[in-house]
């Protein structure tokens, strides 16, 4: 029942990146789509900032302190990037969305814990990335204009590819 | 006591030999640089001496260790940091980067 609940809340998560990845980011410009992608690592380092206070599984709490330290290192990356081309990051419907959801997902993991929530969380961050992934390769990164920002946003996704499979490993162990 | 087989040191340390591994062409070695960069260790696979040093810089602006599986060394490396490890027994060294298990390596000491 509550694997049902956190899928149900990752579909939450996920339509807000869908709803770009299905075309309404034609419009999007260099300072909003640094700012989604800005927020997509914020939302990853605080959960895992979340999941190092109440994971059980050794495994578990590495990969969080991994999240943590690399997208830490891509969203500084990303300020200082935007700071030099002098953008403004632009708050806009996608990133405001990937905000709420986030809030739902974390007060749906607050209720668990113990091996719950560690299969949750690790559950959580597999789809997150996917859909995080899906979102750069097939809009965030195409529709940049900026050669800088095109790039980080490049090697980003080689980042978070690798967070995407080491969270598969890592639910995978746990349901051993 | 068995001898240690590694010996890690970073950039500001002088190489560290330890007296009395008495090794085949164990001289003054030479130094195989590893890149690390784009989250690939490169080369990945190398082949190397006893004596020689293995130096791993990371290009990337994102930390990464190279650390042996049999558990002889784990080396953290922050961006733009370079770190070295001197080898001082044949064998293969299959070794990952720890914070991103997909990165792996493999020096074969002979
Ligand atoms: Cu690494």
């Amino acid at each position: 029942m509550k694997l049902i609940k956190a899928a149900a809340f990752f579909t939450v998560a996920a339509s807000a990146l869908l709803a770009i990845n299905a075309g309404a980011a034609d419009k999007l410009n260099d300072a909003q789509i640094a700012h989604i992608a800005y927020t997509a690592g914020d939302i990853d380092v605080k959960a895992a900032e979340f999941a190092l206070t109440r994971a059980h599984s050794p495994a578990v709490k590495s990969f969080a302190q991994d999240m943590v330290r690399d997208h830490k290192a891509v969203n500084d990356k990303a300020l200082a990037l935007v700071k030099k081309l002098n953008v403004t990051p632009e708050d806009n419907d996608t990133s405001k969305a990937l905000v709420k959801s986030a809030e739902t997902k974390r007060a749906e993991l607050e209720k668990l814990s113990g091996a719950a929530f560690d299969q949750a969380y690790a559950e959580n961050e597999v789809n997150y990335h996917k859909t995080v992934n899906g979102a750069l390769d097939k809009t965030l990164i195409p529709s940049a204009s900026n050669g800088e920002l095109k790039s980080l946003l490049e090697t980003g996704l080689k980042i978070f590819k690798g967070h995407e499979q080491h969270a598969e490993h890592v639910l995978k162990e746990l349901q051993k | 006591m068995r001898p240690r087989a590694y010996v890690a040191s970073g950039l500001a340390l002088a190489s560290v030999v330890l007296a009395g591994v008495a090794l085949a062409g164990g001289g003054a070695g030479g130094v195989i640089r590893v890149t690390v960069g784009d989250l690939t260790f490169s080369p990945a696979s190398i082949t190397a001496k006893p004596g020689d040093t293995i130096e791993w810089v990371n290009g990337d602006f994102i930390d990464h260790t190279a650390t042996d599986e049999a558990a002889h060394f784990d080396i953290v490396m922050a961006p733009g940091e370079t770190q070295r490890v001197k080898l001082q027994e044949p064998g293969i060294i299959t070794y990952i980067c720890r914070y991103h298990p997909n990165m792996t390596g493999r020096i074969e000491v002979k």
